[in-house]
């Protein structure tokens, strides 16, 4: 059929809609005092085009609650109701869905099956007349489903707004008919071009980055995954069913009042968990994933292989109408592969910004600081094993390693412990909470703290090497019950350049046997005098407790270079095996990646291959660095 | 009414939401509900309850005539004869046992101006304070303790702020099924960036989303919430400032020194919470660390012996983190009914007049007097009984009359089977829509119209005062329950609850109630705010108050801390019972059922009465999924379907109240929190038998 196209000159608006209203009540929008809502109207300048309503056309197809049939002593009572009725300023994503709709209803007539009396009819008996979008709304993505911003069928007329004047297309014999009636105009092409502004403008404004064409051949694939991470906010409130205007599932019940029954059809949810009760009390699809992978595949797959369109025409209502942000377009672009987060290699030099969000002096000059990722990605996911260290950035400075002294149990977030020994560190303790740095890793290997699960274990440090193993400390500490008896055999040179001095006690009731030591008499310092090597040895000095070290423990080392070679001579004195003492070297680290050399000894990488060593490895490396 | 098809926006009836929603009429049916798209809260959303609401409203079981128990059977009588025997039956009892042998129980699920009229009734016609509603069963600890820290028992901040908080911790609240427009909210919160901590003993919908989850032992809220506290104090994580500036200094030192104490420190409580002192130190800091922050709270804090001192200590925790008076913080209580927000405000409580004037007060007394034209001695001037204690006292034969409207103590109170024997005793009168278990007790039966079929307001738990609109004539020969409860009073001789409608008695709650003095009929009605006002509101020009407590400056002058001590449960578990039973409720149904039992849809959602079991439990039980079990308490015992999940953790189970097939209150102990009379539905002793 050739397409008409006309023109309707404003004026003549109020004439177009009286000459409607000769086919049947005209349903247009219209405000009601708060909201636009599809109601009858009686004058042309009730019609408000102004925005695109929330409320669903639907219902004058495929109404909320529809009688069946009553029943009274016996005598059945069919009612069909079939009111001409015009709908006028529909928009083309809702016009797409009608014609789902007549699809999946009109199939019955196909075989030679009885028809259905209820939407069929409804859309036979109805004129349909377009409005072509001037703009989006938040959620429309009729571009991407290939629905609009412009009908191109299944209407009977279809009106764009060209400015004084609106573009009248036919698209049936009624629509003919109507045109006809009024003497319409033939469009001019100016007119013609002008549409076609209209709907180059809408679409630009929509910026639409994705296309769902072929999207039937992948989503079976993708969906169980999809299904499962937005369903997990769903609260089956059924609205993105009610609402979408081409969902059309229904139950039927029989209501008993007085003498008459009435039977209804009413609208369904496929997300109510009740929708699939079995007899015996069994719910099909009982998991929230199960209802949201159905509701999935429905749109975008089992239509379109029962009636070759996808039955979702990206009028965004279901976005809007989610109590729990659900959006459909998000969940379209996951399937595509198209998520917030874009699949691709990671720059491994590029730092992440994050944020210091809390600073805690631990010594005259050293820090802790508590940071936070600021992307929620990472504040979600990142986590890290105790023992690896991260690359910490202040702009402008530079870039050090740094060991994370916290334990991973809280995610995207972790704490630092640093000296301001140079040019970073010095600029990394002017900071303030809420200044931003920059963070890569974690790197490195790990303390063994699966290995040692059910085991002794002893740590011993010194200074601020304290800060590399209260990592796995706090992690024996959280995970208690999984490791027997647990040591911290911790000094420094002065009770001034002891860290951490607040969480000993705590330790302590966690059930740590902590013991404390400094290496010189100082004023007010009332415990241990000597070196924290000295503690574990046979005849330690008068002021300095002896240590029993269970004989089956595995020792973590950790401190200044001299320190860890002499604790761990001592402890091999001492019976211990080099195997089981575990110690975290500090290279001079600066990639992080082993790519830039400095940390490289012998064939070791201390950033790749550790920092974590075994005693016994470490002796295989060569000359120390 | 005419006969065209009709959209009539009114208010939600569920909960303390306040969303809108569209009624659709036809042909004097509802056929159903559609979601308001400018309503500034619910924003064109809705959940299964609001999509469906209409599936109760004309439904066949609706109360249509009045009726009489004659010879323990019941039968239809004219409002006549109902209206006179109720009239002559209260005033006998009045003038042979005094006028506080009567109570009346009046209605979360009415309008304000019904409970307004219901408590004039009782105060002007029968001269008792003997008024109280379901509040009591509730949030009567958050009235209590929010007015004793703030100056002011309601939720602080308005509900879409939490989009905007940087981190909120919920407790006791299971938000996307009871409040699920504001668990959404929250959902998008998080989404945003915002950080969030569920304290719960059950791994709820929101708990999954949760930064940390922390599963309290049911019972144990004022150590987690002290040892919170410890910590802010131990990392120095408090708002100096504030505290120096708006809190009460003494009261302050007095809770810091509890708190600080080695009894509240993590590690300490870790025995008696079960909650690891690391998870709570983390997520007390990640609290603290986060501004703004909001605490959202319902019936896990309030529901207990301790309910007010929880609420405190939740108050507490929020004044010393300056969160109270800024946007996006506050402490949050989310009410339950839709107006049990308003039934609180216009005094339908033993304790206070409208806009919690104290009963005691003679200034108070006074002030209504004249309203009312009424004499000030007349007046009862003692606090009246509350809600369980009114039905105890009534099995006790102290109370001789009980007038019931719209509740169903007989399903929601604790230790039903007690409840049973104390409503057989006095002259119940039940006014309701259904045939409750609680109406089968009556002597008579007043059929009431539901929020479809009248016009009034109701108060939303962010003070928002909006309309319900009548969309069809109220069912058979149902009345407005203002009507009434006026027409028992005139039958009595008196007029003081006798209005033309529900606008004059908002008129009447306007004079005198300095926070609604604004909220006028004409206001809420108008185009300029055609969804209602939010309280204090205090004059015609005013346009509602968004958050309460600006600036640190509190409704009582300088906020309040308060030393709360653990208290135990009443009841914990044993060897003779040896699990915890905590109660509450599911997203599909609303309370006691009488409304979603009856709806078609919402009832296909959760049909049957269940048990949450751990499956560790279940494996020692010999409990296999969905095998019928026993449970039994001190007061009683109930079969139902076993739901192994581990949703619970192994000691603690959980049953919905909803199912009067096995209604598990039948289970819980009439235990309440000293101050408020709250009962503890949230911890009593069971055992659990399989059935074969």
């Amino acid at each position: 059929m050739d397409r008409q196209v006309y023109k309707l000159e404003k004026e003549q608006f109020a004439k177009f809609i009286s000459v409607l209203k000769s086919e049947g009540e005209v349903i247009a929008p219209k405000s009601n005092g708060v909201d636009l809502v599809y109601a009858p109207i009686e004058r042309a300048s009730e019609i408000d085009m102004s925005k695109i309503p929330l409320d669903c056309p639907k219902n004058f197809v495929f109404p909320i609650t529809e009688k069946v049939l009553e029943v009274e002593e016996n005598n059945i009572k069919a009612l069909i109701p079939s009111k001409k009725r015009v709908l006028f300023g529909v928009r083309p994503c809702d016009i797409a869905a009608f014609r789902c709709l007549r699809a999946f209803f009109e199939d019955y007539a196909k075989e030679g099956k009885v028809s259905d009396p209820f939407v069929t009819s409804k859309l036979n008996s109805l004129t349909l007349v377009a409005y072509n979008c001037p703009e989006p709304k938040e959620h429309c993505f009729c571009v991407a489903m290939g629905t609009g911003p412009a009908a191109t069928t299944s209407f009977d007329l279809a009106l764009t707004d060209i400015g004084n004047a609106y573009l009248v297309e036919t698209g049936s014999a009624k629509g003919d008919d109507i045109a006809r009636r009024l003497a319409l105009p033939t469009a001019s092409s100016e007119d013609k071009e002008r549409k076609e502004e209209v709907k180059r403008a809408c679409i630009e404004k929509m910026n639409i980055d994705f296309n769902v064409e072929g999207i039937e051949n992948i989503v079976l694939k993708k969906v169980d995954a999809t299904a499962q991470k937005f369903g997990k906010k769903c609260i089956a409130c059924g609205g993105c069913n009610f609402f979408c205007p081409s969902c059309s599932c229904f139950n039927v019940t029989d209501i008993a009042d007085g003498k008459v029954v009435r039977r209804e059809q009413f609208w369904d949810s496929c997300l109510y968990k009740g929708f699939t009760w079995l007899a015996g009390g069994v719910f099909e699809r009982a998991s929230i994933d199960s209802r949201m992978k159905q509701r999935i595949l429905r749109k975008l797959l089992y239509t379109k292989e029962h009636f070759n369109a996808y039955s979702c025409t990206g009028c965004g209502r279901c976005s809007q109408v989610c109590p729990s942000y659900i959006y459909m377009e998000d969940m379209i672009k996951d399937l595509l592969g198209l998520g917030k987060e874009e699949e691709m290699p990671q720059n491994p030099y590029v730092p992440k910004l994050a944020t210091i969000i809390n600073i805690r002096d631990l010594t005259s000059d050293i820090k802790s600081f508590t940071i936070e990722f600021d992307d929620p990605e990472l504040k979600e996911n990142w986590t890290f094993k105790p023992g690896q260290f991260v690359e910490v950035s202040a702009f402008g400075y530079g870039e050090v390693p740094l060991s994370i002294s916290s334990s991973p149990t809280s995610k995207g977030q972790f704490e630092v412990a640093v000296r301001n020994s140079g040019k970073v560190t010095i600029a990394l303790h002017k900071m303030r909470i809420g200044d931003k740095i920059g963070v890569r890793g974690p790197y490195g290997n790990w303390w063994p703290y699966e290995k040692v699960k059910g085991k002794n274990v002893t740590i011993v440090a010194g200074g601020i090497g304290l800060a590399a193993v209260s990592n796995i400390l706090r992690y024996m500490i959280a995970n208690r019950l999984d490791y027997k008896k647990v040591q911290l055999l911790y000094g420094a040179v002065g009770p001034d350049a002891l860290v951490f001095t607040d969480e000993y006690e705590k330790w302590r009731k966690a059930g740590v046997d902590v013991h404390i030591t400094c290496d010189r008499r100082a004023e007010g310092w009332t415990g241990n005098v000597g070196l924290v090597t000295a503690m574990f040895n046979e005849n330690p000095a008068p002021e300095l407790e002896k240590v029993e070290i269970p004989d089956d423990a595995t020792l973590i080392v950790c401190g200044p270079p001299i320190m860890i070679n002499f604790a761990c001579q001592d402890l091999m004195r001492t019976g211990f095996k080099p195997e089981n003492i575990y110690i975290s070297l500090e290279g001079h680290m600066k990639c992080g990646i082993g790519k830039c050399g400095h940390c490289n000894i012998g064939t070791k990488y201390v950033c790749k291959d550790g920092p974590i060593f075994t005693y016994a490895e470490r002796q295989t490396f060569g000359d120390h660095h | 009414m005419d006969k065209k098809p009709k959209r009539v926006l009114t208010t939600c009836v569920y909960c303390g939401t306040g969303c809108n929603l569209y009624l659709h009429v036809e042909n004097d049916r509802i056929i159903g509900a559609t979601p308001v798209e400018s309503h500034p809260v619910s924003q064109g959303k809705l959940c299964i309850k609001g999509w469906k609401i209409h599936e109760f409203i004309q439904h066949p079981e609706r109360l249509k005539k009045p009726l009489i128990k004659k010879d323990g059977q019941f039968v239809e009588v004219t409002w006549d004869e109902a209206l006179d025997f109720v009239a002559t039956k209260l005033k006998e009892i009045k003038k042979t046992h005094g006028s506080k042998s009567i109570a009346c129980l009046s209605s979360a699920k009415c309008t304000n101006e019904e409970n307004y009229v219901m408590q004039k009734f009782s105060r002007a016609v029968i001269n008792t304070n003997n008024v109280d509603h379901c509040a009591r069963l509730c949030h009567a600890s958050t009235v209590a303790g929010l007015a004793a820290a703030f100056g002011s028992g309601a939720m602080t901040n308005s509900i879409n702020e939490l989009l905007d908080s940087k981190v909120i911790l919920v407790t006791g609240s299971n938000t996307t099924e009871q409040h699920p427009i504001i668990g959404g909210k929250i959902l998008e919160a998080k989404e945003k960036g915002a950080k969030l901590i569920v304290v719960d003993p059950r791994e709820i919908q929101l708990a999954k989303f949760a930064d940390i989850h922390l599963r309290q032992l049911s019972g144990t809220d004022v150590p987690w919430l002290n040892s919170f506290m410890h910590v802010i104090f131990e990392e120095g994580l408090e708002d100096k400032e504030y505290i120096k500036n708006n809190l009460e200094p003494e009261a302050f030192e007095e809770m810091k020194k509890l708190v600080t104490s080695d009894k509240y420190s993590p590690e300490n409580t870790e025995k008696l919470t079960a909650i690891h002192s690391e998870d709570l130190r983390k997520a007390a800091i990640m609290f603290a660390t986060h501004k703004p922050g909001a605490v959202v709270y319902s019936m896990g804090i309030t529901q207990h012996i301790q309910g007010v001192d929880n609420v405190k200590s939740c108050g507490n925790l929020q004044m010393i983190l300056g969160n109270i008076g800024v946007y996006g913080g506050g402490v949050n209580p989310l009410r339950g009914q839709q107006n049990v927000q308003g039934a609180c405000d216009v005094g339908a409580l033993a304790n206070v007049f409208s806009g919690y004037q104290p009963v005691v007060d003679p200034v108070a007394r006074a002030k209504m007097a004249k309203a009312w034209n009424i004499k000030a001695e007349d007046m009862d001037d003692k606090v009246g009984l509350t809600v369980v204690e009114m039905i105890h006292a009534a099995g006790e034969e102290k109370i001789k009359a009980l007038y019931i409207m719209g509740e169903n103590p007989m399903v929601s109170d604790p230790d039903i089977n007690h409840v049973k024997d104390c409503l057989e005793k006095p002259f119940l009168v039940v006014q309701d829509i259904f045939m409750t278990p609680t109406a089968e007790l009556a002597d008579v039966v007043l059929p009431a119209a539901s929020f479809a079929e009248k016009d009034g307001t109701f108060t939303s738990t962010q003070r928002t005062v909006s309309r319900i609109r009548k969309a069809i004539d109220p069912v058979g020969d149902s009345k407005p329950d203002y009507w009434i409860i006026g027409q028992i009073a005139e039958r009595m001789g008196y007029e003081y609850c006798t209005y033309p409608g529900p606008k004059e008695i908002m008129d009447e709650i306007n004079c005198v109630t300095p926070s609604y003095a604004g909220i006028t009929w004409e206001r809420i009605d108008s185009q300029e705010f055609p969804f209602g006002l939010a309280w204090p509101c205090p004059n015609t020009e005013h346009k509602g108050t968004m958050f309460l407590h600006k600036d640190g400056k509190f409704t009582r002058g300088k906020g309040k801390c308060h030393a709360c001590e653990y208290v135990p449960p009443a009841e914990e578990p044993d060897a003779e019972y040896p699990f915890r039973l905590t109660t509450g409720r599911v997203g599909p149904h609303w309370h006691t059922g009488s409304m979603t039992r009856r709806s078609i849809t919402l009832d296909r959602e959760a049909p049957s009465a269940y048990m949450e079991l751990n499956p560790e439990d279940a494996n020692k039980l010999g409990v296999r999924k969905n095998q019928m079990v026993k449970v039994s308490s001190r007061r009683g015992e109930i079969c139902l379907r076993a739901e192994v999940s581990s949703i619970v953790l192994p000691g603690t189970v959980f049953i919905p109240f909803h199912f009067i097939e096995a209604p598990a209150n039948k289970l819980t102990i009439s235990a309440f929190d000293p101050v408020a009379k709250i009962p503890d539905y949230k911890v009593c002793a069971v055992k659990i038998e399989r059935l074969k």
